[in-house]
């Protein structure tokens, strides 16, 4: 029937970006819980998307090692509505956060093969950042390309998160992309790793894709009243003990990210 | 804190409710199935549950003026889920409290705008409308505000188009504010801009969106607008779409936030379909003037709403081909089907001096028609014959309870009164309406 009988209305689209560190000292168990986390945390944001009248999810996975490649099965951004068959990622190479910047920036953009492109509408997304280690890039090659992602309107506006995974993450690395050291959190065992990271890509694309702790004001308000919500939520359910313990993993006292 | 299943709180009236499960979260809080035990009985409820992170709760002011809803009861008991009862406080300030639980047959707005659920017929579609205007009226007419309206707070009846209105804690008296500024989407743009805080007039807006969202689906300013790369991020905020500078995506003189066809297709396909002076009450309601020029406390009221949606039903009639309901637009030249497009040809019509009613076999006349100060759309006081051996006869049976006139002739109740082009019928309880026999009638 053409007037009952209606198709969903139009949304806009939330993408989550993990972007990943891949080196070589990501080996092992911490790619493992970081690949179970998100794998098992997918079919959640999916409920979370089909029942959200205003915005649907998309995920897009980068990861970085020597190199930046986007995960491209399925192309990214995907739905998560449409699929959540996991790909698992795989380790090998340095640190280079400077590429995982600048392809980072290329893809946040309206133009093109952008991520901010969907005809619905983009709302500015949610990025996590996970490392174990400290930056093998030359240090002006990486600040010029921290430089460059800062200027990007979609990045101002995103919601930046970051995990720092075991002792020899540079969380200071981490906090240049957030803004924020309060931003970053530490896990220093399997069992954190994966409640922290579900709840990392939870809660922020529920309180973005749902407009929650918006600011009438300007964009860029929103995005720091929805980082304040974020921030205060993970700390908060950090000391309530819902995120693990500080307990180190043998990994986790490891040299990280010197490959 | 959240609540666990079994948990027990005491309210402030002197009795316990228990956690019984989750129904779902929401941007405040989240809400429980629950039993409110009122002595021996036990009454099945849901309860809002404000953790203590929610600041708007935290104020005192919210407090009391949720205090002062419930002493006050709700405008109307079958329209409303509204504060029953309030938790005691815990020890971290979290607190909650007891409404109604919705029937199971009614589903949410959201899950109707996300497709999973379809209305039952056009009828179902504009007594949603109809009802949501009028629990408007009757809140406003108590001199209080609803404050957050948005595709949330409305449970519907998709067989019937009964509305039940939750979310009721941020209703409060006119000029007083406890701190909620609305959804985004649905609040006023002098309210994203804040340039004032919610009161009737920004309802009336958020309002204007919910009709229209109920009717076409898509959302009215979030057009081509919204995804267009030559506009920053910022532009393409609903800060600018919906409050600094919004602009109705069928704005007739401005044509730069249009439907995009195959994203916006609800709204694309259903606009066309409805009669002209549907589309321009919506026009003038998002009209530049009314959004953010002159006419923004001179808003559409509820009352033009209910008006509006009453004059629709009024010329909704089943097609003769396909069976579907369909307009009558008395207005226009030819009708064709909204669903089978097959022309439908002209009935006899009752001219009152506000509306025009289209007469098919078998319809009902209701109250609401012949009586020009009643809104009863749901008590029936005639109902329409068309003689079988000669079509060009038709007949109303008077069930009103008073007598009709026309002319010499006195229509008791129970009677017949024959249709005769040109004359003129006094329906006994004031309403007064020429009868008009179109040709091939």
């Amino acid at each position: 029937m053409r007037m009952t009988g209606n198709g969903p209305a139009a949304r806009r689209t939330m993408v989550l970006i993990f972007v990943v560190d891949t080196s070589g000292s990501m080996e092992g168990e911490k790619i493992g819980a970081v690949n179970y986390a998100i794998e098992s945390v997918l079919p959640e944001l999916k409920k979370i998307s089909e029942g959200n009248e205003e915005a649907e999810i998309k995920v897009a996975v980068l990861e970085f090692s020597s190199d930046a490649r986007w995960q491209d099965s399925p192309p990214p951004p995907f739905s998560v509505e449409q699929f959540y068959r996991w790909t698992y990622l795989k380790t090998g190479g340095v640190t280079n956060f400077g590429m995982a910047y600048r392809e980072l920036a290329k893809k946040l953009s309206s133009h093109n093969d952008g991520f901010m492109t969907a005809s619905g509408g983009s709302i500015a997304p949610v990025i996590i950042l996970l490392s174990d280690g400290q930056s093998t890039d030359a240090s002006s090659k990486y600040a010029a390309a921290l430089e460059e992602l800062r200027q990007n309107d979609w990045f101002k506006f995103a919601i930046r998160i970051a995990l720092a995974i075991g002792e020899a993450a540079a969380k200071n690395v981490l906090a240049d992309f957030t803004g924020t050291e309060e931003a970053v959190m530490s896990a220093y065992n399997k069992e954190a790793l994966i409640k922290m990271l579900r709840f990392m890509s939870v809660r922020p694309s529920q309180i973005r894709s749902v407009n929650q702790g918006w600011d009438p004001g300007s964009a860029l308000g929103t995005a720091a009243n929805q980082m304040k919500q974020v921030i205060d939520e993970m700390h908060d359910a950090q000391n309530r003990g819902e995120l693990g313990t500080d307990v180190r993993d043998p990994w986790a006292i490891w040299e990280g990210g010197q490959y | 804190m959240k609540l666990n299943v079994e948990q027990e709180v005491e309210t402030l009236a002197g009795y316990t409710v228990r956690v019984l499960g989750d129904i779902g979260e929401g941007g405040q809080g989240v809400v429980y199935r629950a039993g409110w035990r009122l002595g021996s009985a036990t009454r099945e409820s849901a309860l809002k549950w404000y953790p203590s992170e929610n600041p708007t709760a935290q104020n005192s002011d919210f407090f009391h003026n949720l205090q002062r809803n419930v002493a006050s009861g709700p405008p109307d008991a079958n329209a409303f889920l509204w504060p029953l009862d309030i938790t005691k406080k815990m020890d971290d300030g979290s607190y909650g409290y007891v409404m109604k639980l919705a029937p199971a047959n009614y589903a949410e707005l959201k899950k109707i705008l996300r497709g999973r659920v379809p209305f039952a017929s056009l009828s179902a579609i504009i007594n949603t409308a109809r009802n949501m205007a009028k629990s408007f009226a009757l809140l406003h007419g108590r001199g209080y505000s609803y404050q957050d309206m948005n595709a949330g707070n409305f449970f519907i009846d998709p067989q019937s188009g009964d509305v039940l209105i939750c979310d009721n804690d941020n209703v409060a008296p006119y000029g007083t504010n406890c701190g909620i500024g609305g959804a985004p989407g649905y609040m006023a743009p002098e309210v994203v801009t804040r340039v004032k805080s919610p009161d009737i007039h920004t309802d009336r807006f958020s309002m204007a969106v919910v009709l229209f969202r109920a009717v076409f689906i898509d959302h009215p300013l979030r057009g081509r607008r919204v995804s267009d790369p030559n506009l920053t991020p910022e532009e393409r905020d609903d800060s600018n779409l919906c409050g600094r500078n919004p602009i109705f995506i069928f704005d007739p003189a401005d044509g730069s936030n249009r439907p995009i066809p195959g994203t916006h297709v609800n709204a694309l396909k259903l606009w066309p379909l409805y009669p002209k002076f549907v589309r321009d009450a919506f026009l003038e309601a998002f009209s530049r003037d009314v959004m953010t020029g002159a006419r923004m406390e001179h808003r559409k009221t509820e009352e033009e709403w209910i008006d509006l949606f009453l004059q629709l039903r009024d010329i909704t009639v089943p097609c003769e081909a396909c069976g579907a309901e369909t307009f009558i637009d008395p207005d226009e030249p030819q009708n064709r089907c909204v669903e089978c497009g097959r022309a439908i040809s002209k009935l006899p019509e009752l001219r009152f001096r506000n509306r025009r009613v289209p007469l098919c076999p078998g319809a009902k006349l209701y109250k609401h028609q012949i009586d020009a100060g009643s809104d009863d759309c749901t008590t029936a006081v005639g109902e329409v014959f068309r003689h079988k051996q000669y079509p060009d006869r038709w007949a109303i049976k008077n069930q009103s309870g008073f007598s009709w006139t026309c002319g010499e002739r006195t229509i008791l109740d129970g009677g017949m009164l024959p249709l005769i082009a040109g004359s003129s019928v006094a329906f006994g309880d004031g309403g007064k309406a020429e009868i008009l026999m179109t040709p091939g009638a």
